[in-house]
């Protein structure tokens, strides 16, 4: 069922991985994405840029872990529970740490990274950066659905934030038709996400 | 038109639901007007969730992050980081059907919605994921049993159409009900009391009716009840959940055991033959009971230690959990859950009719139990039973952890493969720390516990060797030789012969584990410094004492050689208490391990020194003893320190000294009886201190305060060998006893009792070299 796969492209990294945790596409992905902001966390804490490679790894493995074992708690929203699996990685990557006997100069650096001011710190990076790629398939479904010119008029005047009067002169609109352009898209991104958030919610209930 | 259009017409601009002639009408105004163009922009600005997540875009990327780091990354991870397998049938084509989705996971299988082709219907299709290995017999076997639960219908009994094979694994499609299960439902909280009466009633309807048709479910649990939309129950997967086969269980269970709270007590001992009607009237009890608590009765972290509180425990009654609960449905749902199947409703049919005739608020025929006893108490005023009971708890679990470890393996293909070693190490281990910690107290324990570390180091052995757990694996064996050889050592062998030279090597196998795991106590593995030195502390224990575990390697204290174990333990220690400077446990430990290094170095005639050392431990085990979480080895460990400081002031004839010493060990003997219940160490603690007080006695030649001595000694391992009667220590100490009794009488010139003291040893001793062969 080939289309099964393509189709989980539109579906969350998280899902996918926990889906399938042997899935090198996802994996690459998921690297880029989540380990960035690991890496970036880990680098605005001073580590040695080899050793944020390690850090990245490691907790990204249990992040994996946590996924596939941390079962979903329906008294937990959606991102209550990604919080509390991207804690759990991160406990369970220190405790691992403090049993291993490192050279103190290494040491000095990772407890830079163990304290509830950084932990907390990278469990809303990591939060954020799920909502960013929600946002993202979101986006690309929707861009999918709507007129090239109108998906422009809202990028423009969403992200580059140019007046409508600005858009509609560049792309040849008429201005209302911009603003309905962004008002329209808006609206099927936001319920997109919205689906995207519940679905996930709804996969994680089923599976535990 | 000039005038500005009010709000409702900009939105239906914005939303696109106007008319086209309304916005050609429009349009010219609306591209000019900037007040119109502010309120569009208003009217059609962000929300803002959208708006934070936008605004997050901006922040992110670091500019020293590069592909090739997470192309690095993710190299790194495939190769080392994941032993999950693929799950390549991610959807597995069957015939006849169209496979939708996944609906569910669970340890049997996956549930996929599917369509069923030629009835044109929706249906819940369910794989089995051990059909790969089943033989013929079994799948004739799921097949009777499939077709006999095709047979079923009932208004609240999930229907199923089609049973068959599908590349070598069974399926069956059932009905689709779009709704929740019961566990789900149960996650937010009990239900309401006549909603839960009344969900379990048609439960108990649905069960009646498969019973008539001589079906047991087997496996009534919350997963197994999906609930539709107006609220009812539906149950699943009669007779099929479970294909257990005692005969081989090792190959052909392909059982995982998944959650047994909701099994009854005749289930979870593995008592196939006792599976009855009676069986699922109990998991009706334990569904009332999670309807009305939210909770099952029995739950814990590990499906080992559940099983055995389902069989030994009695469950918190309902209304402790929640008042609201009315005392009639506590006792329906305590009569259901009753440990034994003849004092159960005898039909679930009973039970419907019960709860009926609580829902139409008419007197229920059942009446409240009596105060719950609990059942390890009551086995604890009856030694010979809880005997018993401890060789069925003990068959069980070895068969748990078996079967549990086999299933596993068996599903390997499909599932995590190093998380069946996972859940195989971590039931092996919960076994380890029964033998060691719960069954220690059992008298009478100690075949089983032997038999139960025999079955446990092979299949310790029998684990699969993935590298991640291989340092694991081989603890827990060293952990198993180190308990045989204290068993060995406590108990002889009653398969005959060796058990000295067995207790021996058993210890030493151990510490050569550890060695090679932790050369030095160099581990980074607190823990597994842990149980390396108590291997050393218990090998040294070995070797300083002297023994007559069997006559034919009668063993000679070697405190030189036991010495340097002694202070390779004593290190490690230190070491731990440096990270971990509260550790109670490393505390105690330090404390036995510098005990046994005072001893030896007694022994070996460092007298002074020896009664240095052991003060360290002597004040490391009083803090201990005032802990909130004092245990009862405490005070055992203290007592003995108090009797090695007083030997040593003994030996260099110090008798003030040692005498202040003996009267502390005193202390703690009585501090012991009054704290903890009697056992056959309570008293002998008491003979252990009497000796000690009689040989001071006896030094002084104080004839009549030692005779006294030695008599109560004689009476306290009297009453000891009557609570363990199979205690070998115990009865060598008596022989000790009437050695001393012997000695005093001669002494005194009373030759007669002195002569009567002989008999009594030498019978003593004739019995234990009889024991011994």
């Amino acid at each position: 069922m080939s289309d099964v796969s393509a189709s989980q492209t539109h579906v969350s990294l998280l899902l996918r991985i926990r889906e399938n945790d042997r899935d090198p596409e996802a994996w690459n992905a998921f690297v880029n994405r989540y380990g960035r902001r690991i890496y970036e966390w880990c680098l605005n804490r001073k580590l040695q840029p080899a050793d944020a490679e390690d850090v990245t790894q490691n907790v990204l493995i249990k992040l994996a872990r946590q996924m596939g074992s941390f079962e979903y708690q329906s008294n937990l929203t959606f991102r209550g529970w990604l919080r509390r699996i991207t804690e759990n990685a991160i406990t369970d990557f220190f405790r691992e740490l403090r049993a291993e006997k490192r050279s103190s100069e290494i040491q000095a650096e990772l407890d830079q990274l163990d304290s509830a001011v950084a932990q907390a710190d990278l469990t809303t990076r990591l939060c954020d950066e799920f909502d960013l790629e929600i946002l993202e398939i979101a986006k690309q479904r929707v861009k999918q659905r709507i007129e090239p010119q109108r998906w422009k008029a809202w990028e423009q005047i969403s992200i580059e934030q140019k007046s409508g009067q600005e858009v509609a002169e560049e792309l040849g609109m008429l201005v209302p038709t911009v603003y309905s352009s962004r008002y329209q898209v808006q609206k099927m991104i936001a319920a997109e996400v919205e689906k995207l958030q519940d679905s996930s919610e709804q996969i994680f209930r089923l599976n535990s | 038109m000039s005038h500005c259009p009010d709000d409702n017409l900009l939105i239906e601009v914005l939303q696109g639901t106007i008319s086209s002639s309304d916005l050609q009408e429009l349009e010219p105004h609306l591209s000019d007007c900037e007040a119109c163009q502010s309120r569009m922009e208003k009217l059609s600005a962000q929300t803002e969730t959208i708006k934070t997540v936008l605004n997050l875009d901006h922040d992110t990327s670091h500019p020293q992050w590069e592909t090739r780091i997470a192309d690095r990354i993710a190299a790194a991870i495939a190769e080392n980081g994941l032993k999950r397998m693929a799950n390549t049938e991610f959807m597995p084509a069957v015939e006849g059907y169209e496979i939708e989705s996944i609906i569910a996971h669970g340890g049997m299988g996956i549930v996929y919605l599917a369509r069923q082709i030629n009835a044109d219907r929706t249906v819940a299709l369910k794989m089995m994921l051990y059909g790969q290995q089943a033989d013929a017999e079994e799948i004739q076997r799921f097949q009777i049993e499939a077709q006999a639960a095709a047979k079923l219908t009932h208004q609240y009994i999930i229907p199923v159409f089609d049973v068959g094979v599908s590349d070598g694994q069974h399926y069956f499609s059932m009905g689709y009900i779009s709704g929740t299960s019961l566990k789900e439902l149960l996650q937010n909280g009990p239900l309401p009391e006549r909603e839960a009466a009344e969900m379990i009633r048609k439960i108990s309807a649905a069960i009646a009716y498969a019973h008539e048709e001589g079906i047991v479910h087997r496996d009534l649990k919350p997963g197994n009840i999906l609930v539709d939309q107006n609220g009812d129950p539906h149950v699943t997967d009669f007779g099929l959940a479970k294909q257990v086969n005692q005969d081989d269980q090792l190959t052909k269970t392909g059982q995982v055991i998944g959650t047994p709270s909701f099994m009854s007590p005749e289930q979870a001992r593995g008592q196939v033959n006792e599976i009855s009607p009676l069986s699922d009237v109990y998991s009706i009890g334990a569904l009332l009971y999670a309807t009305l608590t939210g909770r099952p009765p029995f739950q814990s972290d590990n499906a080992v230690k559940t099983i055995m509180q389902v069989i030994e425990e009695t469950p918190i009654s309902p209304r402790i959990l929640n008042p609201d609960v009315s005392r009639d449905l506590e006792t329906i749902c305590l009569k259901c859950l009753d440990k034994n199947p003849a004092s159960r409703y005898q039909s679930a049919e009973d039970v419907k009719l019960e709860l009926k005739r609580y829902l139409d608020g008419q007197p229920i025929l059942a009446r409240p139990v009596s105060a719950p006893v609990k059942l390890w108490r009551w086995c604890v005023r009856k030694p010979a039973l809880a005997g018993m009971m401890v060789s069925v708890v003990a068959s069980l679990l070895v068969g748990t952890a078996v079967s549990t470890y086999f299933a596993i393996l068996a599903n390997q293909r499909a599932e995590r493969a190093d998380e069946g070693t996972r859940i195989a190490l971590t039931s092996l281990e919960t076994i380890i720390e029964t033998v060691q910690r719960k069954l220690y107290q059992v008298p009478g324990a100690s075949k089983i516990r032997r038999d139960l570390l025999k079955v446990t180091l092979q299949d310790l052995e029998n684990i699969t060797r993935a590298a991640d757990y291989s340092t694991r694996i081989d603890r827990n064996i060293a952990n198993v030789f180190i308990d045989m050889g204290v068993l060995y050592f406590e108990y002889g062998d009653s398969g005959g012969g060796n058990a000295s030279l067995k207790a021996k090597a058993n210890m030493l196998r151990a510490v050569e584990i550890f060695e090679a795991l932790s050369p030095d106590g160099s581990s980074a593995d607190q823990s597994l410094l842990e149980d390396q030195a108590r291997a050393l502390r218990i090998l040294a224990d070995y070797l300083q004492n002297e023994h007559w575990i069997d006559e034919a390697h009668p063993h000679q204290r070697e405190p030189a050689k036991a010495l340097p174990y002694l202070i390779q333990g004593t290190t490690i220690c230190r070491q731990l208490l440096q990270d971990d400077p509260d550790n109670q446990e490393i505390q105690f430990e330090l404390a036995r391990t510098i005990k046994g290094y005072a001893q030896a170095i007694d022994d070996l005639g460092r007298r002074d020194e020896a009664f240095e050392s052991v003060q360290e431990a002597i004040v490391l085990l009083e803090m201990l003893k005032e802990s909130k979480d004092a245990r009862e080895s405490f005070y055992n460990i203290l007592l003995s320190s108090y009797i090695a400081a007083g030997d040593a002031a003994h030996d260099s004839k110090k008798n003030d000294v040692a005498y202040e010493q003996f009267q502390k060990a005193l202390e703690v003997a009585e501090e012991y009886a009054i704290r903890y219940p009697v056992t056959a160490t309570t008293h002998d603690n008491f003979s252990w201190c009497h000796e000690r007080m009689a040989n001071h006695w006896r030094q002084l030649k104080n004839f009549p305060e030692a005779l006294a001595s030695f008599q109560k000694m004689q009476e306290r391992l009297e009453q000891a060998m009557i609570l363990d009667p199979e205690d070998r220590v115990l009865k060598d100490g008596m022989a000790v006893a009437y050695d001393g009794l012997r000695s005093v009488y001669q002494l005194m010139g009373q030759i007669e009792n002195a002569k009567e003291a002989r008999k009594k040893r030498d019978e003593i001793e004739a019995w234990l070299a009889v024991s011994r062969e």
